[in-house]
């Protein structure tokens, strides 16, 4: 009922504290209140903290949001606050790029900004001057962004210091936890006995979607079976057949870890989420969440990607397109687990990821959608996904539409043909963030942007 | 003691870095909710989640049960206390009681039922969901046209036509002018609801002090004094037993330039339990709950010669109030009025407002407040004037500014614009654009089938609110300067900046005017008990109203040093300079912190001089200021999706001397960005029956860091003669500029499709849609 954590170097030990207390305001009580509470959803940063996560034989900086962590998930980590940056009185070298910029107005935001700005200075495989995109994560209403950018434009590589000294050594692996109703097993038998006997827990993983239950709506668990510490759900397969992700693996390490993945997954990665969401968010609870307008589901239907399920009786396989079955409900069966996710090779030759929202990158889709192709020296379609999140209930491919092209040539008519099929086919619902009509109409143009963008690359 | 000092550079005009910086920077800074007191308890609030109820119980004992629970509130307890303040006052205007908490009847989603209050954050919220109220729902109405049409639901029962006033304004002769009219040009254009997303939500500790019979209020706000003022008469307790601090304030925007029940709650709350009370605001709530701005329908007309000479304008303004009046909720759209002439020499105007009450939570200033709604839809006009009369619309422009040599130029809406040379930011934005080379590759584009656009937008704001007579409870500000016995400068000022960095400017004055270093001066602002009665920081006064005070309590406080000076250097000329009094004569001196020394221990006084070195200034401005500005919007419009590209952007603003050039260039970008927020993404949106569909930071888009255009930023100078520095202010300069600016660039890029007009926000579906439509709305 109790576990241990590192804040700032120092050991805390955690008792008696509820179990959906939030990372945040836990160090928070400890005094540090650098981080704080702008949304408590993972949209606004203001509580980014420093995760210290392997990278090869060392370890790196992973920013994340605090509030979107239930304590117990810290449970062995090793975490740093804003307050641990500078070093006495002197600034660290981003805090000190943002006052000569003039970064911060309110401040309300800027240590969330710092954090983030300092793990991308610190980022291992970093080269050049801080991107923006690195900071999409943090929200600031009062700078305009600008100065903040000019800031981490001016970072170059970090100097040696206490930082970087300890990236050179190992990041602590977090074991199993049992604390007031959160339950982090080890291995996969534990697991399978622990849902047996809690069949009304929530499963979690990285928690971006289930701690915004518990934040906002106030859903509290009977039980939290969290998948982070299974060895099983982590695995990176890559071999000449398919590649397996393992479903506990978060955005970032599939990205560290898929060195051949395919442009379309680079192309996704930023139009999915924040760089804060996705040091936590997992494919697997991506997919299992089963939003019909998740951007994981399109990506990789298109990709024909199966699902490797296990349970205590055993594994089973499924194709992804057989994985949602309705608003939010999946193949799953209680007491089961997603594995792995298998995407087979080859890739097709050509494959594009579309996102349509207000914002487009990090937002909620309107439509997102994916097209994988192949087609060979003839210009005859041999392969055609079309994969789309946001035009019904479920995740799902335009088959019929998909159908019409395979085997002819791919060219403008063919691309008025499968529209045509779509405007028979897809059915999407209207809400606030966009009618029926304009999502089978993005549904239909974004196929012939697609088409548009290629003629235009042949061109070129 | 006779050294010689060398004159220092002044540090007025230059980029001084911010001196609230590391403390932020560094996570040490404290904001309201890093504040904790031993047995402090925690509020949360049961709210409405309907549009429009009646309530027909509310059971609080499975809360009373729940763990940690102290003690639960609902209406009946507070029925007695006085009512959340309307400050702003109209002939004829409607005000409902508003109550602390809701009493039979839910007028909004979020409207306050019932208080718990726990030992725990989480105790509370888990016990606020175990409040039962039974509800009615009742018919909502949330558009202010529907809601003034015949037939719709009354808000508030006793005012069956939900009109909370009509105000009428009119200058010159504008029936006349329309009746000269060659050309009239009419248009509906709207100015969407907006949240105004502080980055801090708001938040009050009270602590109440029994054997002092004495109440501090921490509060997340923008008007500390006001605040002391207004919630001790909702409380019927004696001002001076109310201390109002703020901490550190996490952006305000005009949303927190307001009381509202929470603050009052909480200090009746914290004498009720005799226990220390925190609340703070989830993000939903302050979606929900804190004011929105804007929500203008403006049916605009605009007459004019053939030539382009602009006659007159008629304004019918539809004002969605919402369900109540918060401070200043009926003022805003005034200020829309008077503004309504732009630059331009308008003679003949006429404005009617309809304020109108609705099932929302109510609007009041957000960001610009009034002006960019005014802006917004002068600029639209003239832009749809020039396509009229097939006239460049800079050409337009620049033939009806007010002229070089016109100021004071009094306005047909009755104001006197201070100074201005309104061609000038506009002759430099097209300079920097190229703006002939630019028409030249429009028409490219064009011929490619590409829907590129260019729009211009000059703007005229009020700023420095405002002279006294103009606001509701005073629009001067104050200042005190103490020389401390060390030498040491302290300045308090009545203004409570939150984000804008007068700690920095002001002590920037502060180290010129007394020739000291800046790091021997500490600005000191949001304690009532501290800091002499203020008013507070918003409509673009904090340095024009603000610092003018300090400027003069300066004056008189180096006034006075130079008398000690003098008598202790023996002379009649004295100068303050690098940190010591100076015989302009010899070139002796003698050190500030000798001076001061002398002062508090008086052992010998100049003739007719008191001891102590403190003067405090109130500073009644003559006059608003009236920065201006032109922004250039260069957009391409993707035909497939709708989605807009800005390709330039240009801003030329002209906020008069500028103090601090980084300070200035930071207001300008977050000014920017918040006008493009409004241009492109942000609406808030309730349906028929009340629901705020976009509840959450997911369903509201703001800016977000990798979006934001490059502004090309630059200024003109033109001071102010309304104060003695010569600055008018900046704060809400970029988001008056920015929305017509765009809107105007994309009108620009769809005109070859008929396209005329479009309302914001301009979303990728709504301009998809109007392509798809051949240019139709």
């Amino acid at each position: 009922m109790a576990f241990d954590f590192t804040l700032n170097g120092r050991k805390v030990h955690v008792a008696g504290v509820p179990p959906q207390t939030t990372l945040l305001d836990f160090i928070r009580g400890q005094g540090l209140t650098g981080a704080k509470e702008g949304c408590a959803e993972g949209e606004c940063g203001a509580c980014t903290v420093l995760l210290v996560k392997a990278n090869g034989s060392g370890s790196a900086f992973v920013p994340v949001n605090s509030c979107l962590m239930f304590l117990p998930m810290a449970a062995g980590q090793e975490i740093y606050t804003v307050e641990a940056l500078a070093n006495g009185g002197r600034l660290a070298e981003c805090q000190q790029a943002m006052v000569d910029q003039g970064g911060s107005q309110c401040g309300y935001c800027t240590p969330g900004f710092v954090v983030s700005m300092f793990a991308e200075q610190y980022r291992p495989e970093r080269s050049g001057p801080c991107d923006v995109h690195a900071l999409s994560g943090n929200l600031c209403r009062c700078t305009g962004y600008r100065p903040i950018a000019d800031a981490a434009a001016t970072l170059g590589a970090p100097a040696a210091d206490r930082f970087t000294e300890r990236m050179q050594r190992p990041a602590p692996s977090i074991g199993a936890v049992n604390h007031g109703g959160f339950l982090r097993p080890t291995t996969l038998a534990e697991c399978f006995a622990l849902l047996a006997a809690h069949p009304g827990a929530r499963k979690v993983a990285g928690g971006t979607d289930v701690a915004v239950e518990s934040n906002l709506r106030g859903r509290r668990f009977d039980a939290l079976i969290s998948l982070e510490a299974l060895e099983e759900l982590r695995v990176f397969r890559a071999s000449a057949n398919e590649i397996e992700i393992g479903a506990g693996l978060t955005l970032t390490e599939i990205s560290a870890r898929w060195t051949a993945a395919p442009a379309v997954w680079h192309e996704w990665l930023p139009l999915f989420a924040s760089p804060l969401i996705r040091n936590r968010a997992t494919l697997g609870g991506n997919l299992a969440t089963a939003s019909p307008i998740g951007d994981g589901p399109p990506l990789l239907l298109a990709l024909d990607a199966r699902v490797r399920i296990a349970g205590p009786q055993g594994e089973r396989m499924l194709p992804l397109d057989q994985f949602f079955r309705g608003y939010r409900q999946t193949a799953l069966q209680p007491g089961e687990l997603l594995l792995s996710v298998i995407v087979p090779e080859p890739l097709p030759a050509l494959a594009r990821f579309y996102k349509a929202a207000k914002r487009r990158m990090d937002d909620i889709s309107t439509v997102a959608a994916c097209f994988a192709f192949d087609i060979d020296d003839r210009g005859v379609v041999r392969r055609a996904r079309m994969a789309y999140g946001g035009v019904a209930a479920i995740p799902l491919r335009a088959v019929e539409a998909e159908e019409t092209i395979v085997g002819a040539r791919w060219n403008e008519s063919a691309v008025h043909r499968a529209q045509d099929v779509m405007e028979r086919t897809l059915r999407p619902i209207s809400d606030h963030r966009g009618s029926a009509a304009y999502r089978l109409a993005l549904a239909q143009n974004l196929l012939e942007k697609f088409w548009w963008e290629q003629q235009a690359e042949a061109a070129a | 003691m006779a050294t010689t000092v060398s004159k220092p550079d002044l540090l007025v005009g230059k980029s001084i870095r911010r001196r609230e910086d590391p403390r932020l920077l560094t996570g040490t800074a404290i904001y309201l909710d890093d504040i904790k007191m031993p047995g402090m308890h925690h509020a949360c609030i049961v709210r409405s989640p309907h549009g429009a109820a009646r309530i027909k119980s509310i059971n609080t004992k499975p809360a009373l049960d729940r763990p940690g629970v102290a003690a639960v509130f609902t209406g009946a307890d507070i029925a007695s206390l006085g009512a959340v303040p309307c400050a702003a006052s109209l002939p004829g205007l409607r005000v409902p009681h508003h109550h602390l908490l809701a009493q039979d009847r839910v007028y909004y989603q979020g409207h306050p039922v019932a208080v718990v209050v726990a030992t725990d954050r989480y105790l509370a919220a888990d016990a606020a969901d175990a409040v039962e109220v039974e509800y009615e729902p009742l018919p909502a109405v949330t558009d202010p046209e529907k809601a003034i049409a015949a037939g719709a639901p009354a808000v508030h029962p006793e005012w069956a036509d939900n009109i909370a006033f009509t105000f009428h304004q009119e200058g010159g002769d504008t029936a006349q002018a329309f009746r000269d009219a060659e050309v009239i040009v009419k248009q509906r254009i709207t100015s969407q609801r907006l949240i105004p997303v502080a980055l801090e939500t708001r938040g009050v500790v009270a602590d109440w002090r029994p054997g002092e019979k004495s109440l501090t209020l921490f509060s997340s706000t923008q008007i500390p004094h006001l605040m002391r003022s207004l919630v001790a008469g909702i409380l019927g307790m004696p001002e001076n037993l109310l201390r109002v601090i703020t901490p550190e304030v996490g952006g305000g925007f005009g949303s927190k330039l307001n009381v509202y029940a929470e603050e009052a709650l909480m200090a009746f709350i914290a004498k009720r339990i005799n226990k220390p009370v925190k609340w703070v605001e989830s993000r939903r709530e302050n979606f929900q709950a804190t004011i929105h701005g804007r929500g203008h329908v403006d049916y605009f007309e605009l007459a004019a010669k053939r030539d382009g000479t602009m006659l007159g304008l008629k304004l019918k303004l539809i004002a969605d109030l919402g369900a109540y009046h918060q401070l200043l909720t009926p003022a805003i759209p005034t200020l829309s009025v008077l503004m309504m002439p732009g630059l331009y020499r308008f003679k003949n105007v006429t404005a009617d407002i309809v304020g109108v009450f609705t099932n929302c939570v109510p609007t009041d200033a957000y960001r610009g407040a009034g002006r960019p709604e005014a802006t917004h839809g002068i600029e639209r006009m003239v832009d749809m004037l020039a396509r009229e009369l097939n006239m460049d619309p800079v050409e337009l422009r620049l033939k009806n500014f007010v002229g070089n040599d016109e100021f004071p130029f009094p306005t047909a809406t009755g104001l006197s614009y201070d100074s201005g040379n309104y061609a000038a930011p506009l002759k430099q934005a097209l300079a920097q654009a190229g703006y002939p080379e630019l028409r030249t590759e429009q028409a490219q584009a064009r011929k490619e089938g590409r829907l590129m656009g260019i729009g211009i937008a000059t703007y005229g704001e009020i700023c420095a609110l405002g002279p006294s007579a103009a606001l509701p409870a005073g629009g001067w500000e104050s200042a005190t300067v103490k020389i401390e016995p060390s030498g040491k400068v302290t300045v308090m000022t009545g203004a409570s900046p939150h984000g804008q960095g007068e700690e920095t400017t002001f002590a920037q004055m502060a180290a010129d005017a007394l020739g000291v270093g800046i790091d021997d001066v500490l600005v000191v602002h949001g304690d009532t008990a501290v800091v002499q009665y203020g008013i507070g920081t918003f409509g673009s006064r904090g340095t024009a109203v603000g610092g003018a005070a300090l400027f003069y309590a300066l004056e008189e406080l180096k006034a006075k040093v130079r008398k000690f000076g003098a008598m202790m250097l023996d002379t009649d000329s004295v100068t303050l300079s690098g940190g010591a009094c100076v015989d302009e004569k010899t070139g002796k001196s003698i050190s500030f912190a000798e001076v001061a020394a002398a002062a508090y221990h008086a052992k010998k006084l100049p003739p007719n001089t008191e001891p102590g070195l403190v003067s405090t200034h109130f500073w009644e401005p003559p006059n608003f200021t009236f920065p201006f500005g032109a922004h250039l919007v260069v957009t391409e419009v993707d035909r497939e999706t709708g989605n807009i590209e800005i390709k330039r952007y240009i801003a030329v603003d002209d906020c008069g001397k500028i103090i601090n050039p980084l300070l200035v260039a930071g207001q300008v970008h977050g000014g920017v960005a918040q006008g493009l927020g409004q241009a492109l993404w942000e609406q808030a949106v309730y349906d028929d029956t009340g629901q705020l569909l976009t509840g959450e930071l997911t369903d509201y888009a703001i800016p977000k860091a990798h979006f934001m255009p490059w502004i090309e930023s630059s200024h003109t100078c033109t001071p102010s003669p309304v104060n003695p520095m010569g600055v008018k202010g900046v704060g809400e300069a970029g988001t008056i500029g920015c929305s017509p600016a765009v809107v105007n660039s994309v009108v620009d890029a769809l005109a070859p499709l008929g396209v005329r007009h479009i309302d914001m926000p301009l979303t990728p579906e709504k301009i998809w849609k109007m392509i798809a439509q051949g240019g139709q709305a």
